[in-house]
């Protein structure tokens, strides 16, 4: 069996009667960096705050290093770093005594709070009101509270959100790092696909409450398989003709050939042509994610 | 739960509870003080009563409201109850600890209000005598009978955000305290009233006092019943709630 850091079973949070997270198994395994991918308002904060134990579900179960949360939260969460949708911060205190509050109830020596600012470069700012902070240093600091107890895992809940890019650039970075340099795990979420792709080893869509997808994100790549794309004048004779090949019309009028050996498209050429179907245009497509996001997300709304 | 005390204590803004703990009770009693001819034990327990009246029945009541609204204020203002809660420390050790410094904070108030009448009551001339057991009971009775406010009012300050409505929810409680003091069925049975019917040392001669300058059934009922009710549906409603802010 996988070395499960965070399991869900059917996880089900319900408000009036729409259900905003529905039957979730989350899993997400010991040194992976999990993207947590969804559109805004598609589930992803409440999951994650169930996770914590600060939302309650209406059904299903949470379990975080095989115990349940949050019947047993107090034991786990020593081992959980987390930093929940916009960032936390007492604005009146200094970012130092921020982290020194959390370090109090974590009971972790003053010389971790040092360390945990030079990894979010927050040193030289330490002694500035948190209320003065630019939003890229708040996230920061929020980071550097999550690193404070030395988390075996860090759930980071958009945490780019509102950041300019080189900003964006700087936490990539530090996510990227955690795995490697601290052996943390990583559950991050995000609106931005582009951005899970930049730092995710494993992804699990959401849309509507509903995980349609979960596993590597070669697997999720796999899917923008190329196919290739063919214009022409009479599409509905053309599919009829294409023999055993893997041939559908596309919805603009298209046919899509579903496979790359070049043997296939000109097999599929020659027999249009013999069919006296024109061929207008071929070519080589590349789905890009966002299409396989799209794409998953219709069908998660068809269903 | 001493540490979570530690930092309840650390995170609270002590520049504007200390203007209010001190700023308040002093206020109550410059507007009370009435210079007079008389001098001596029965001149300073007039003015003691005098006062206690304005203080215990407004200044103090509306403080605890005040309080309860800054104890809650560091996790409202920068969105720390997500952070905070999702901490290994139980919902009941961060409420009770804020209980805890409100209840600490409301206690100081009353040993400011104490200090400043009597230095007012020297100043302005009111000679030897000075009833320290009269107000040393008045001051630990009004303590006492301002912990079910403070636990209403902290009930209501974790739950909302305004510090606003906390504060006008208080004030409409608050005021018809006066009017409830006086009326002897209704009196004893309005929790708003009893700092007020608690401190005051001309109460206590009609209600048939017990050692907290209040009858008993409402000690009983009233103070300590109402304190544990408060506390109790504050503290279920606090570990129950969904943190979603």
């Amino acid at each position: 069996m996988k070395d499960h850091v965070v399991a869900t079973t059917a996880l089900t949070k319900r408000y009036g009667n729409c259900n905003v997270v529905d039957e979730l198994d989350l899993r997400v395994e010991r040194g992976q960096i999990y993207g947590f991918l969804g559109l805004n308002g598609a589930g992803k904060t409440t999951t994650i705050r169930m996770l914590m134990g600060l939302i309650h579900p209406t059904s299903g179960f949470v379990r975080l290093f095989d115990r349940p949360v949050p019947a047993e939260r107090m034991k786990v969460m020593r081992r959980v770093g987390a930093l929940v949708e916009s960032p936390s911060y007492y604005a009146h205190l200094s970012g130092r005594e921020n982290l020194r509050i959390i370090a109090t109830i974590l009971d972790v020596p003053e010389k971790r709070i040092d360390e945990v600012l030079s990894i979010v470069r927050l040193s030289a700012d330490a002694g500035r009101k948190a209320g003065d902070y630019s939003l890229g240093m708040k996230q920061r600091l929020g980071i550097a509270s999550a690193l404070l107890g030395s988390p075996e895992i860090v759930v980071l809940d958009e945490p780019t959100n509102g950041l300019d890019p080189a900003g964006i650039h700087e936490i990539r970075d530090l996510i990227r790092a955690m795995p490697r340099e601290h052996g943390i795990t990583v559950l991050v979420s995000s609106h931005l696909l582009a951005e899970i792709d930049q730092m995710a080893t494993s992804v699990g869509v959401i849309h509507s409450g509903r995980l349609l997808f979960q596993g590597p994100i070669e697997d999720l790549r796999a899917r923008s398989q190329g196919h290739v794309r063919l214009e022409v004048d009479r599409p509905e004779v053309a599919v009829a003709l294409a023999g055993g090949l893997p041939v559908r019309a596309a919805t603009d009028g298209a046919l899509e050939l579903a496979s790359v050996v070049p043997g296939d498209a000109a097999r599929l050429v020659s027999a249009l042509v013999g069919g006296g179907v024109s061929v207008y245009r071929v070519e080589e497509r590349q789905r890009t994610l966002e299409e396989i996001f799209l794409e998953l997300t219709s069908e998660g709304a068809a269903a | 739960m001493l540490r979570m005390l530690k930092v309840e204590l650390m995170k609270m803004q002590w520049w504007l509870v200390g203007l209010l703990a001190i700023g308040g009770p002093a206020l109550a009693v410059l507007l009370g003080v009435n210079p007079g001819a008389e001098t001596g034990a029965e001149a300073w327990k007039l003015a003691y009563g005098y006062a206690t009246v304005r203080y215990s029945w407004l200044f103090y009541p509306l403080l605890a409201g005040v309080f309860a609204a800054l104890v809650c204020r560091p996790e409202h203002v920068g969105g720390g109850w997500k952070q905070l809660l999702a901490l290994p420390v139980s919902r009941t050790t961060v409420y009770g600890a804020k209980l805890v410094t409100l209840a600490g904070i409301l206690a100081v108030t009353n040993l400011a209000f104490g200090a400043v009448f009597v230095a007012a009551g020297m100043v302005s001339g009111l000679g030897a005598g000075v009833p320290w057991s009269v107000i040393g009971m008045s001051m630990l009775a009004g303590w006492v009978a301002v912990l079910p406010l403070a636990a209403v009012q902290l009930w209501v300050s974790s739950r909302w955000k305004s510090f606003g409505a906390a504060l006008a929810l208080n004030v409409c409680l608050t005021l018809p305290a006066i009017f409830a003091a006086q009326s002897h069925e209704f009196g004893p049975w309005y929790p708003w009233a009893q700092p007020l019917l608690a401190m005051s040392p001309f109460a206590s001669d009609q209600t048939g006092s017990t050692a907290l300058n209040v009858a008993p059934m409402t000690l009983w009922v009233v103070i300590v019943g109402g304190f544990v009710v408060s506390l109790i549906g504050g503290l279920v409603t606090f570990a129950r709630a969904d943190v979603r802010q």
